[in-house]
């Protein structure tokens, strides 16, 4: 291991907060940066201004769904409503436990949204892009979008348990059966590909 | 009496044998009040667990405890904690006593009295642990700490909060600060003076018990817990001293163990 | 991205590693974990053991108490064994009363002491229909990563052969017992029972000790109790797919070999703490 690297512990000064810029994994508290985490100190220096100062740790940081951030989930259940998703990953890590969320039937597409019905456009097993909009109120958990064309559905099995193939926006075919059935298809990104 | 259907019970009644043993002499030689029992602890030892610690204080004391990062949170009861929920997240903790743990009779589990004991023990666990952790960051979430005492002899708490802040601190959630537990305790001679980290005995003689939690890099106190009568305010600003100042002394202790698991961690990658 | 398939596809994973008969925790299909047992680590106890099949942590107390036995059984004592999953050993385990998997398990331990004769309950008998010993075995889980039952198993009979008994003598006067903690003796363990579990993939493919994850992917477990005579004491199959006869026997005769390396493991431990 290096030696000079420099672990810590959570309330452990770091330096004060004019030497530098408090970073990922620390906290600022009366003029001094002090970390949260147990982990490794970093110190990266920026071209212009004061280094930053973060702490971390090699296990991937335990993260919750935010507003903005693209996740992988899988459906649960559906209605004329709304369709319930597991959130499994952030981006491209995994979550360590499940969250649920909801998709509604205004947020799954941009346009024509009165003439949207969910099971046209998901179904339970489903594999989904989707977008968290807001972290919900008292009465409902995460609710998550799929209105945008790289979001929505990006693995689905057919009737038959083949894996379909997308081939239009709105549907997908079993390559089996050659059934066509109706998603709300996600324009797959070449990242996500791989999977 | 209401029968456990969960458990199997065995017979209805049954004693422990020190009942009808000789009186043993329990004459303990005097110790040094500012002496600290030498403390064990050892974080990352739960393969379930996101964060784990075992603690152990020389004389017997074993505590195990595990902690679970930001889980979803259950539907809130109410509206004020729905509200609440979206603010902050929730620490819950959970405390068990192996039935084996103390001297003595076996303690039934599922019993009245031994649920109260560990409800009671899990609160003030949870009073003592709550202001280490940035809970805004973590808002509809819950956070978990479970603690199982293997062996009792005294000094539980303050062992089991010093355990909880490592597995916290070892599953990785963002806190202020460790916590560190002490606990102290009087006898009932009007003379007697403080001993830090009772044993068992001299814990069930007591006439005051304290457990302090310090958060020691703040250099903020999160819990005070006492029981007992007699002593002047003066008295108690004392023992809360003393408790206090043990807790820095013990602190080098659970900061290295804390390193050790963070080194050990970075190595197995 | 193997990480990624592992979690969409945790079967489909699985089963690429079996059918170059391993596993992907790097066993072989017919392999243990490292077994390690420590005895005697909790002093509040009469007898203890704390066992470890890898991660899988199980920690066994014994408690001895008096009582009067039942009218019909007046030369018996009592072995009460319990199972507890606290939820500090897994997060699938809620806090409160025992759930239906700790319930199982308890009913598996008797059912192991009943059948298996570890210890004969005349043993346990101070005085005919006045007085006997009951042993509490508290089994509690400190890390669940599968094969609870193998586990639990040699933590009680490792825990039992750890017990030692303060002696009871009535007195003929007063007729009142009287117990002696400076003179000690060990119980008698007549029979070394020894559990041993498989999962089954894919109704027709075993593997030895299954870890969590693979305990959650299987199709059922079988687990199957031989003592050192190679007699059976009991085989546990709780539904799932099922199992030719043959396959069965082919449990059956890894079990024996592996009571044997068990009892190896436990004289071994057991004798490096005896000398004093």
């Amino acid at each position: 291991m290096d030696p000079s690297e420099r672990f810590c512990v959570p309330g452990e000064r770091l330096c004060s907060a004019e030497e530098a810029t408090a970073g990922s994994g620390t906290y600022t508290r009366h003029g001094f940066i002090f970390s949260s985490l147990a982990g490794c100190v970093e110190k990266t220096s920026e071209e212009s201004g004061l280094p930053v100062v973060s702490v971390v740790r090699d296990s991937d940081p335990q993260l919750l769904p935010d507003v903005g951030v693209v996740v992988t989930c899988k459906v649960c259940s559906i209605n004329s409503r709304f369709a319930k998703v597991h959130i499994l990953y952030i981006g491209s890590t995994p979550l360590k436990s499940i969250f649920r969320g909801t998709i509604r039937k205004e947020d799954i597409r941009a346009t024509e949204k009165d003439k949207v019905e969910v099971y046209k456009s998901f179904r339970p097993g489903d594999i989904v892009l989707a977008k968290v909009i807001s972290l919900g109120d008292s009465q409902s958990n995460y609710l998550l979008t799929t209105a945008e064309n790289e979001l929505g559905v990006v693995a689905a099995h057919s009737d038959a348990g083949m894996q379909m193939v997308p081939i239009s926006w709105c549907e997908m075919q079993c390559p089996r059966t050659h059934t066509k059935e109706f998603r709300k298809v996600a324009r797959v990104q070449p990242e996500f590909l791989q999977t | 009496m209401p029968v456990d259907h969960r458990r199997l019970c065995g017979p209805e009644e049954s004693h422990a044998p020190a009942l009808w043993a000789a009186e043993e002499g329990g004459d303990e030689s005097p110790r040094d009040p500012w002496a600290l029992r030498p403390l064990f602890a050892r974080a990352a030892v739960l393969s379930q667990a996101d964060g784990s610690a075992y603690v152990e204080l020389s004389g017997g004391t074993k505590v195990l405890c595990a902690a679970w990062g930001p889980r979803e949170a259950p539907e809130p009861p109410t509206a004020a904690a729905a509200a609440a929920a979206l603010r902050m997240g929730r620490l819950q903790c959970d405390f068990r006593r192996a039935p084996f743990a103390s001297r003595g009779a076996r303690r039934r589990p599922g019993s009245t009295a031994e649920r109260d004991a560990e409800r009671d023990l899990a609160a003030a666990l949870r009073t003592a642990l709550e202001p280490t952790l940035q809970l805004e960051r973590y808002p509809r979430t819950r956070l978990l700490v479970s603690v199982l005492l293997l062996q009792d002899e005294g000094s539980v708490l303050a062992a089991a909060i010093s355990a909880g802040a490592l597995a916290l601190a070892d599953s990785g959630v963002q806190m202020y600060d460790l916590a560190v537990g002490c606990a102290l305790c009087r006898g009932p001679d009007p003379s007697a003076a403080w001993v830090l980290q009772p044993g068992e005995a001299e814990e069930r003689r007591a006439a005051v018990r304290l457990t302090v939690a310090l958060l020691p890099a703040l250099n903020q106190v999160s819990a005070v817990q006492g029981a007992g009568s007699g002593g002047t305010p003066e008295d108690w600003a004392e023992a809360l001293c003393f408790g206090l100042d043990a807790c820095y002394r013990l602190y080098p202790v659970l900061r290295q163990s804390l390193l050790q698991a963070t080194c050990r961690r970075r190595r197995a990658m | 991205m193997a990480e990624a398939f592992k979690t969409v596809e945790p079967l489909e994973y699985y089963r690429r590693f079996l059918k170059e008969n391993c596993r992907p925790d790097g066993r072989e299909l017919g392999e243990f974990r490292t077994t390690t047992v420590n005895i005697g680590s909790i002093t509040t106890a009469d007898g203890s053991a704390l066992v470890k099949f890898g991660n899988t942590t199980v920690i066994c107390g014994v408690k001895a108490e008096l009582a009067t036995p039942t009218k019909d059984s007046a030369n018996k004592g009592y072995i009460v064994p319990n199972v507890e999953l606290p939820s500090l050993c897994s997060p699938r385990f809620r806090s409160g009363p025992p759930g239906e998997e700790a319930q199982a398990a308890s009913q598996f331990i008797a059912d192991v002491i009943e059948n298996s004769q570890i210890i004969e309950k005349e043993d346990l008998c101070i005085a005919n229909g006045k007085l006997v010993w009951v042993l509490y075995c508290d089994i509690i889980c400190m890390d669940y990563d599968g094969n609870l039952l193998d586990a639990s198993a040699f933590a009680l009979l490792a825990a039992l052969k750890n017990v030692q008994l303060p002696s009871v003598t009535i007195n003929e006067e007063t007729g009142l017992s009287e117990v002696n903690f400076k003179q000690k003796n060990p119980l008698m363990i007549r029979k070394h029972p020894v559990a041993t579990s498989f999962a089954i993939f894919d109704d027709t493919l075993l593997i030895v000790d299954p870890n969590a994850e693979e305990e959650d992917l299987a199709t059922g477990t079988v687990t199957v109790v031989t003592d050192e005579e190679d007699r059976l004491c009991s085989v546990h199959k709780p539904g799932g797919s099922p199992l030719t006869g043959a396959k069965l026997q082919d449990c059956i005769t890894r079990a024996i070999t592996r009571q044997r390396e068990v009892k190896k493991l436990i004289d071994k431990v057991i004798n490096s703490i005896k000398p004093k």
